[in-house]
């Protein structure tokens, strides 16, 4: 969507327009449910926080300043990356959980490989690569998410998540070290075929 | 900013940049639904903001409407009432002096005329006076006699003929002039005349000095106001304010002060670092040994004590608690008032409004760890300030229900300075509009 065309968009559904507000739920909610999906895991969780996220949006819009340099998504990207963050607190027993150490128990990591993911699983679908977070914990998943597609550094997350740089970092690596595994087996797998 | 040259982080971001999910029907349906349902929520709290005002008017409206009515109509209708009542009791006027004109019947003819009537002639001639009197005592013998403080209405036509009496026809004073009752000393009249005189209409003693309105008023009164709060650290909230005011007002300019309750709820959060719990074991203390003779043996006691076991990694947790403040109010309000009328007045307020923070309860259960180990606690949301400030500005507006009962509407805005309120990361200050409903009471 063009600057211009979201800039009337913002200005109609800042006049309460029903057709407007629908205009721009149509227009971002797919981006924004797979956002959601990437934190909470599962898509009953996603679209419950995909409601909340529009809410604030629609509520908040006006705070919502256009013009150059400043993209409407990228905003209603950190509203509903703020949401995600909070319902993941509100769950009872699955707060920013930092201890599933578990899972890398009985598992070799494997060093860092230059290994091209993209040209090997080229025909690979994405709704399997969002099934490989999606099965994260949620610590894991949350740093993973924040890292690498909200670009956050570790001292950001640090201060998002309450939690030390270090944390964090362990966090990551650890995420990573699973989600490699997952590949690695699928790379193999598909090596044999 | 992260860089990515991790080829997992590449292939992820790559692979899920133009990922999408589509909604489902019902998700969609219900976002339109609560989005159209806060709409109308929005627009019916705008309404109820103003329905107030919208009241205020209707009242003073309509009692202005009332009274301006009831004052005007109020004469026609005794004029009315004084015709109907001579109609239906002069049936046929018999006395000679009274001869009514041709073109109008009898419409109004009040004791106080007649009485006039009778004593202007008694002052002239006694003899004449007694006939004439008689035959108006006849004539109002049947008359509803009109209380004598009653305004006497003139009708607009003569109905007396002028040739046979021109002096029932002269306008009467309402009150004995006073150079009248010095150039003309009053007539005693006899016994007789005395019995046969219409009752007495008592000339009202007329004041010295008509009572001036006092310019001064000391009111007194009990007040409600609602109040929403904008930009806090729990988004919106709703206050509920109200007490008791003292006015003390000169020329339309007034002070008020008094003492009021201001009662909101909100949430605590705090940050609570803890160890989880994994379980426990028995550990063992001691042993003692005991020989048994009889199998030849040692027998062992142990002695043992429960011990729980904690996760050393430590975890975070957010909990809310919801806690109810009371707040004592003390404003001090000055105000001018530029419409003022005996039922209606406009005018501004303004002033300062100090809290204390009188009483905070808990609302909901404080948090409770269970066997996890609390390491530490920490207050997200800093605590409620024991003192703050506020400003406040709006128009009042009162209407007066009765003589010394006033019902008073006043639309405000407030800022807060030091607001316990107050967003941490936001540097602007609260802020709130209100609409305070208060009844005061003129001493």
């Amino acid at each position: 969507m063009k600057a211009e065309q979201y800039d009337n968009l913002v200005d109609l559904v800042l006049s309460k327009k029903i057709s407007a507000i629908e205009a721009l739920y149509n227009n971002y909610a797919p981006r924004l449910l797979s956002l959601c999906l990437r934190y909470m895991g599962n898509l009953e969780d996603a679209e419950d926080v995909l409601h909340d996220g529009f809410i604030k949006i629609i509520k908040n819009i006006h705070l919502f300043r256009g013009g150059p340099g400043s993209s409407l998504e990228a905003w209603m990207k950190r509203i509903m990356v703020n949401t995600a963050l909070n319902a993941i607190r509100a769950h009872t027993k699955d707060r920013l959980v930092f201890d599933k150490d578990q899972y890398l128990e009985n598992m070799t990591i494997p060093d860092e490989e230059k290994v091209e993911y993209n040209e090997i699983l080229a025909d690979f679908g994405t709704e399997k690569i969002m099934e490989m977070i999606c099965t994260l914990p949620a610590g894991y998943r949350t740093v993973f998410n924040l890292y690498v597609f909200e670009d956050y550094s570790h001292r950001e997350i640090a201060e998002t998540l309450k939690c030390s740089e270090n944390t964090s970092k362990s966090q990551l690596s650890k995420a990573r070290a699973l989600l490699r595994k997952q590949l690695n087996e699928i790379v193999i797998k598909k090596s044999t075929e | 900013m992260a860089t990515h040259k991790n080829p997992i982080d590449s292939f992820f971001r790559e692979s899920l940049e133009d990922h999408t999910v589509r909604p489902s029907d019902e998700s969609k349906a219900a976002f339109l639904k609560e989005i159209a349902v806060s709409g109308t929520r929005s627009s019916r709290r705008r309404w109820l903001f103003f329905l107030p005002l919208i009241l205020l008017v209707a009242i003073g409206g309509g009692y202005g409407l009332y009274s301006s009515m009831h004052n005007q109509p109020a004469k026609i209708q005794t004029a009315a009432e004084s015709s109907q009542n001579l109609i239906s009791s002069v049936s046929s006027p018999s006395a000679p002096t009274l001869i009514m004109s041709e073109q109008q019947k009898p419409s109004e003819i009040s004791t106080q005329n007649t009485n006039k009537y009778s004593k202007h002639h008694i002052k002239k001639d006694n003899s004449v006076m007694s006939s004439e009197a008689a035959s108006l005592n006849e004539l109002s013998s049947g008359v509803t006699i009109r209380d004598a403080s009653q305004p006497a209405i003139m009708p607009a036509s003569p109905i007396i003929d002028d040739k046979s009496e021109p002096e029932l026809n002269q306008p009467v004073p309402s009150e004995p002039v006073a150079g009248e009752n010095k150039s003309e000393p009053p007539v005693n009249l006899s016994k007789e005349d005395d019995k046969s005189q219409m009752p007495p209409s008592t000339p009202k003693p007329e004041s010295p000095k008509q009572k001036q309105p006092r310019e001064w008023n000391f009111l007194v009164g009990a007040y409600y106001q609602p109040e929403w709060l904008f930009n806090t650290l729990d988004n919106d909230k709703y206050v509920n304010n109200a007490g008791v005011t003292g006015t003390f007002s000169m020329k339309g300019f007034s002070v008020t002060t008094g003492a009021g309750v201001s009662i909101t709820t909100g949430y605590n959060e705090l940050s609570v670092a803890y160890n989880d719990y994994l379980g426990s074991y028995k550990s063992l203390d001691s042993i003692s040994f005991a020989w048994n003779t009889e199998h030849t043996a040692l027998l062992p006691t142990y002695f043992m004590t429960n011990q729980k076991v904690w996760d050393s990694l430590i975890k975070l947790d957010y909990p809310k608690v919801e806690k109810r403040y009371t707040y004592l109010q003390i404003p001090l309000i000055l105000g001018y008032d530029f419409v003022r009328t005996d039922h209606f007045c406009f005018g501004l307020r303004a002033g300062p409004v100090m809290s204390i923070l009188l009483n905070s309860k808990v609302l909901s259960q404080p948090y409770n760890a269970g066997e996890n180990q609390v390491i530490e606690v920490n207050n997200i949301t800093p605590d409620r300030i024991s003192l703050n400030w506020q400003v406040m500005g709006g128009v009042a507006a009162s209407v007066n229900i009765t003589k010394n009962l006033m019902f008073q509407v006043l639309p405000q805005v407030k800022y807060y300075f030091n607001s316990v309120y107050e967003k941490s990361d936001v540097s602007k200050k609260p802020w709130s509009v209100g609409i305070q409903g208060s009844f005061l009471i003129k001493l």
